[in-house]
């Protein structure tokens, strides 16, 4: 997790399934070394967008680059090898498989020809990060705790020590202990130089540890704030948290805590 | 009873090879791979052809016809399965048929439908306690437990095995972890070849070669993976040890003409009162 | 040459009966039937045993019908809740269980001898000089009379029905259709058609054995709906004489070539049509007729 940090770009992206674009011409920059959120309201196309970026969905138009790097047409795989990490919300790790041979899974296939020991160094550093799943090594993930298995998860994606990090919905399913502490995490990988894009629902803890923070709705891109004015945003308020204004206690929720940041 | 038992066990053994075969293949491509038969026949005329024609001894004719198999199935893969468009399970089952048929009649071109036997001695059998086992025999449990083994540790320690299993658990999660499918599934398909050759060479050392050896054990094979929860290779093994004593012991009450029909009977069975397989509950789905 | 053309559209009559079992099963519910050999078996043994017990062969027929669509709905019944896989294989496994009996059970079936003289429906009426085109003319009007049966079942409630089934059976059960019965019945009615087939089978040739009962049976069978294109029953007309052409044409080749053995002229043919059956399947995975698919259930939901 040393590498110097790379940005990642997209440029011009429409994509979608079958013949119809969930996503239109959409330009999005993250920018080396800092956490951008992407905030919308449900059905924005923040999880296509996830996927047009992992290389699970092919761009119908557009290029992605990791840097300098064009990435468009490279495969899952290829863009892995390419420093791309990538987390998705669900199904995340592999059930049936050891906590020992995900992690071990996250690591090999990136660094092919590297030996026992580099292993070792990778995988002490991210059980120092999630103690939680340091304990059992021979369970299976699918046994695990839905916290546990997201932080596996991100553990996963971490080992191969990615220089970009996409994370959908990290704190999916988590109690808000878990929520606090997962992001934190996140922030601690970022620290180390890592670029993060994450989607996540929850706004509220995900502009805590953002830098830029960006609205996407109906599959466009519809601006770009530094993370701390986002929810203050006049244009924010009304077209997307006026979505989840409707109900009440998030309202209250949002108000309060944009007023204390 | 105990003889039928014992004989249950190495034919149960035997069944397995291919079992773990379309284990393998089902769990990493989601299709169930109606050629396993014609591939345990291919591999058995390849051996018997470099044994009989090069004059080869059998310990050495095995791996060459093993490794020709594994390659023809890799063939097989890029230019049959992965052409097909659009390929549902369903589709690329009517495919795999059609290739049994192919390879099947492709022996019949070569070698007509003549019974052949591979080149090697005939020994007495060892005799313990009353028990009866054969040198064929003998050969079966070693091969088919060496086999096992080492697919146990492919799966197990490899980095090829721990790619098998995580391509066979979501797909798509394998590919965002940098594993190559293409490439897993060419080696499944190596592997499946190696396997179904050694189970092709073991029948016909336990008496002849004919284009039909292979397909004879069609429905025990599968009859073996659906009860150890098709696309589990470890179950796979215990459904062939169970099919293998139940059709040995059977044959004491009925015709041994009806063993594929016994097969057929516990496979009914089993998919009416536990259709995830006897050891389904393994899997963990979400 | 006139008894042989009369000949072939016979057989390509029994083919497009069972075609048209397999489009019910496959291409309308979904199911795969890869044991068609064996239920063929099952309505010609019917029919060529009770017509040799004197029964006449309209009811030997009809027996033929009931008990191969009584049996479908047994087999279907085992794997009804699985993925079609699992049919797959049951089907396939009955299949040989059947060629087992058909073979072992001698006092019934008379073993790998078969049945000899099997008595003709008809033939004191008609008189054997030109039964041959009778017999044709009776198959043609039968494969008409399924046809129409087939499309008015598909095209009806039951049919759509079938078809939300075969989309999504999670979906069609929470809609309230009962997705066991559909099923069962579909590959009922599938097997009905094929014991009709098989009970022609056995009057036409008035002779059988287990060995015509065996999988190349099927595999004609797939490669007819294959390249007829699956689901569609117009075009599966074309496709049945596409496969008949392939075979009867490829007949003549040891005389073009001959150095190959009788045996080796036959094993040609197979692989022909199963390298035929992968390459329709890689380019042509609608089928070599798909502007024909007049009858495709899209059409048949816009109608009616």
């Amino acid at each position: 997790m040393t590498a110097p940090s790379r940005s990642l770009r997209m440029l011009d992206v429409s994509a979608g399934y079958g013949a119809t674009d969930i996503i239109h011409t959409v330009n999005l920059t993250a920018s080396a070394g800092l956490i951008t959120t992407i905030a919308g309201p449900n059905g924005a196309g923040k999880s296509t967008l996830m996927k047009t970026l992992a290389g699970l969905l092919r761009p119908r138009q557009g290029s992605i680059w990791i840097g300098e790097q064009e990435i468009t047409a490279l495969p899952p795989p290829r863009r892995a090898a390419a420093g791309l990490g990538y987390v998705p919300q669900e199904r995340n790790v592999f059930r049936n498989l050891s906590v020992d041979e995900n992690l071990r899974i996250g690591f090999e296939f990136i660094h092919r020809s590297s030996g026992g020991g580099e292993f070792a160094a990778a995988r002490g550093r991210v059980l120092d990060l999630f103690p939680d799943i340091a304990a059992r090594p021979k369970a299976l993930a699918g046994t695990l705790s839905g916290g546990q298995r997201q932080m596996l998860a991100l553990g996963c994606a971490l080992i191969a020590g990615p220089s970009i990090l996409l994370l959908d919905e990290p704190s999916a399913g988590l109690s808000p202990l878990y929520v606090t502490s997962m992001l934190d995490a996140v922030a601690a990988v970022n620290l180390s130089g890592v670029t993060v894009v994450m989607i996540e629902q929850n706004v509220i803890e995900a502009v805590r540890i953002s830098h830029e923070a960006v609205l996407l709705a109906g599959g466009e891109i519809k601006g770009r704030w530094p993370a701390n004015e986002f929810l203050s945003d006049p244009h924010v308020r009304s077209s997307f948290l006026g979505g989840i204004a409707s109900k009440p206690g998030l309202r209250e929720a949002v108000s309060n805590d944009a007023s204390a940041a | 009873m105990m003889q039928a038992l014992l004989n249950g066990l190495v034919s149960g053994l035997l069944i397995a090879l291919p079992a773990i075969a379309l284990s393998l293949t089902y769990g990493i491509l989601n299709f169930a791979n109606f050629s396993i038969g014609a591939m345990i026949t291919t591999g058995a005329y390849l051996a018997y052809l470099v044994n009989t024609t090069l004059g080869a001894p059998i310990l050495v004719a095995a791996p060459i016809a093993a490794v020709l198999l594994a390659l023809i199935a890799i063939v097989i893969q890029r230019g049959i399965y992965r052409q097909i468009r659009n390929a549902d399970h369903i589709t690329l089952l009517v495919a795999s048929m059609g290739v049994a048929f192919v390879l099947e009649n492709v022996i019949r071109f070569f070698f007509g439908a003549d019974v052949r036997t591979l080149d090697v001695a005939v020994a007495r059998p060892l005799s313990w306690n009353g028990l009866r086992l054969n040198h064929e025999q003998l050969l079966i449990v070693t091969v088919t437990l060496s086999a096992m083994a080492l697919v146990a540790i492919v799966l197990k320690r490899t980095r090829l095995g721990r790619a098998m299993r995580a391509i066979s658990d979501d797909p798509e999660l394998a590919e965002v972890r940098g594993i190559e499918r293409a490439r897993t599934v060419d080696w499944t398909w190596a592997i499946s070849g190696v396997l179904t050759t050694l189970a092709g060479v073991l029948i016909a050392l336990d008496g002849i070669v004919d284009p039909l050896i292979g397909t004879n054990y069609l429905v025990s094979v599968f009859a073996a993976a659906v009860i150890g929860g098709i696309g589990n290779p470890f179950g796979a093994v215990a459904g062939a040890l169970i099919i293998g004593i139940v059709e040995e012991t059977s044959a004491l009450a009925v015709s041994t003409t009806y063993r594929q029909g016994i097969s057929f009977v516990v496979l009914a069975l089993v998919l009416l009162l536990r259709p995830q397989g006897l050891f389904g509950f393994a899997r963990i789905k979400r | 040459m006139t008894g042989y053309f009369v000949a072939i559209l016979t057989f390509v009559s029994l083919a497009v009966l069972l075609g048209f079992a397999l489009n019910i099963q496959w291409g309308q519910a979904g199911m795969i039937n890869f044991g068609l050999a064996g239920f063929y078996g099952v309505g010609a043994y019917t029919a060529a045993i009770l017509s040799k017990q004197g029964v006449d062969g309209v009811s030997a027929t009809v027996a033929a019908i009931v008990t191969t669509a009584a049996i479908s709905a047994l087999v279907s019944l085992a794997t009804i809740k699985l993925r079609e896989d699992y049919l797959a294989i049951t089907t396939l496994a009955f299949s040989e269980s059947v060629r087992l009996v058909l073979m072992n059970e001698t006092w019934l079936t008379g073993g790998t001898n078969g049945i000899r003289d099997i008595p003709r429906p008809f033939v004191d009426l008609v008189g054997g000089e030109r039964y041959e085109l009778f017999f044709l003319a009776a198959c043609i009007v039968l494969v008409a009379a399924v046809y129409f049966l087939l499309d008015s079942v598909i095209r009806s409630p039951f049919g759509r029905a079938l078809r939300a089934v075969r989309e999504d059976d999670v979906v069609a059960a929470t809609l309230g259709k009962d997705v066991l019965a559909l099923r069962v019945k579909a590959f009922a009615i599938g097997g009905a058609v094929i014991g009709l087939a098989g009970a022609l089978h056995a009057f036409y040739f008035t002779y059988i054995d287990p060995g015509e009962f065996a999988g190349f049976v099927t595999v004609y069978a797939f490669m007819s709906v294959i390249v007829g294109g699956k689901g569609s029953n117009r075009g599966l007309v074309m496709g049945a004489c596409t496969v008949m052409i392939l075979l009867e044409g490829t007949r003549f080749l040891k005389d073009f070539v001959p150095f190959f053995t009788a045996q080796q002229a036959a094993s040609l043919r197979l692989i022909m049509i199963g390298t035929g059956l992968i390459l329709v399947l890689i380019f042509r995975p609608s089928g070599l007729s798909s502007e024909y698919r007049l009858s495709s259930p899209k059409t048949a939901d816009t109608t009616s």
